[in-house]
């Protein structure tokens, strides 16, 4: 053995000794998917008709990041032993040693329990009521029963993430209405062909970790043609807002130019036998969510 | 004398304190959270 894989060795050691820092925590609250939730939860606070202290909209924005954080955490709880194969997750605070599971499962369901309760506390009981359904949702339907059991997993552990706007709605009106629906779904619908493009380039993680995507089972010619298929559906309905009178034509003209944009960067990867429009498209369908939901912001404040 | 892991080493104390520091920085966000927001409801609504 070379001293540089013994340093290596006894400072990894020396991490788990030493005991968790501070930021480790911080990464159990996946702060990625964590922004874009915050984004299009905000969105949904934003455009929602009715008005909310700011102060309490603050609150409402708060509870939603922590509250999807929390259920993140219990993920990375639940899947340890998977996240340890995957290359892309294996050097995530549990597996690595870090942060012991238990104490990620406890912090995660503190968390959860306090920003639900604060949401009702301070904002209304309806947007609550949402929040706790996303997060159980989310560790219950999605990541112990889905994730490792049907290829499908992630279609209607979607749903999960698609929460947040219409959370960020029931925060201003205290109800449920189709706009606020027409929001869920858009999330809803855009998911899969997200997760499926990073899927198309992980597939052998995937298998490795023997999580079912859809590509290691059905391949990846059937996982293409389903991709289209969702940027399709995307089109019309992320028109549907101006349809509702909830955004204007600026809107509608740029959520077609974006939905076009996704629908050719689908056929791209249909017709390619290469990872790299997969790669792009993936990347694309980050700047799509966030991009349509800054245009219903900036629509709205205009 | 101190070890170079483990409960006695510095980088085990070092980091104690940093996570007792961020704990009490939490308390503290929680008293201004539950002052401001019952501000905000007593006036707002």
């Amino acid at each position: 053995m070379s001293d540089t894989s013994i340093d290596a060795r006894s400072n990894a050691l020396g991490a788990v000794l030493d005991g968790p820092q501070v930021s480790d925590y911080w990464e159990l609250l996946k702060p990625r998917v964590m922004s874009l939730v915050v984004f299009t939860g905000f969105a949904g606070l934003f455009v929602a008709p009715g008005h909310l202290n700011p102060v309490l909209a603050a609150i409402a924005v708060l509870c939603i990041a922590v509250g999807s954080g929390a259920a993140g955490a219990i993920n990375m709880w639940f899947d340890r032993d998977i996240d340890a194969v995957m290359a892309r997750t294996s050097a995530r605070p549990i597996p690595v040693g870090r942060v012991q599971p238990g104490e990620a499962l406890g912090f995660g369901i503190v968390l959860s329990a306090g920003s639900v309760v604060v949401m009702g506390l301070g904002v209304n009981w309806s947007a609550a009521a949402l929040l706790a359904l996303a997060i159980l949702f989310y560790v219950f339907v999605y990541t112990m029963w889905l994730k490792r059991r049907t290829p499908q997993n992630i279609v209607i552990g979607g749903a999960a993430g698609a929460f947040p706007p219409m959370i960020g709605w029931a925060a201003v009106t205290g109800d449920v209405s189709v706009a606020s629906v027409v929001l869920f779904l858009l999330i809803f619908f855009w998911t899969p062909p997200h997760f499926w493009a990073l899927a198309l380039y992980r597939t052998g993680d995937y298998a490795k970790a023997g999580v079912p995507m859809l590509p290691v089972v059905a391949g990846s010619a059937a996982t293409k043609r389903q991709m289209l298929l969702y940027t399709l559906i995307l089109l019309p309905l992320a028109i549907s807002p101006w349809g509702l009178g909830i955004a204007g034509l600026w809107y509608a003209t740029g959520a077609l130019v974006l939905s076009g944009l996704f629908i050719l960067s689908a056929l791209r990867v249909l017709r390619s036998d290469d990872d790299k429009p997969a790669r792009q498209m993936f990347g694309f369908s980050i700047l799509y969510l966030f991009a349509l939901f800054a245009l219903l912001i900036v629509d709205r404040a205009g | 004398m101190t070890t170079m892991t483990g409960p006695d080493s510095e980088e085990f104390v070092k980091r104690r304190k940093s996570r007792n520091r961020a704990m009490l920085v939490v308390l503290l966000a929680l008293c201004v959270l539950f002052y401001v927001m019952t501000i905000a409801r007593m006036g707002g609504h």
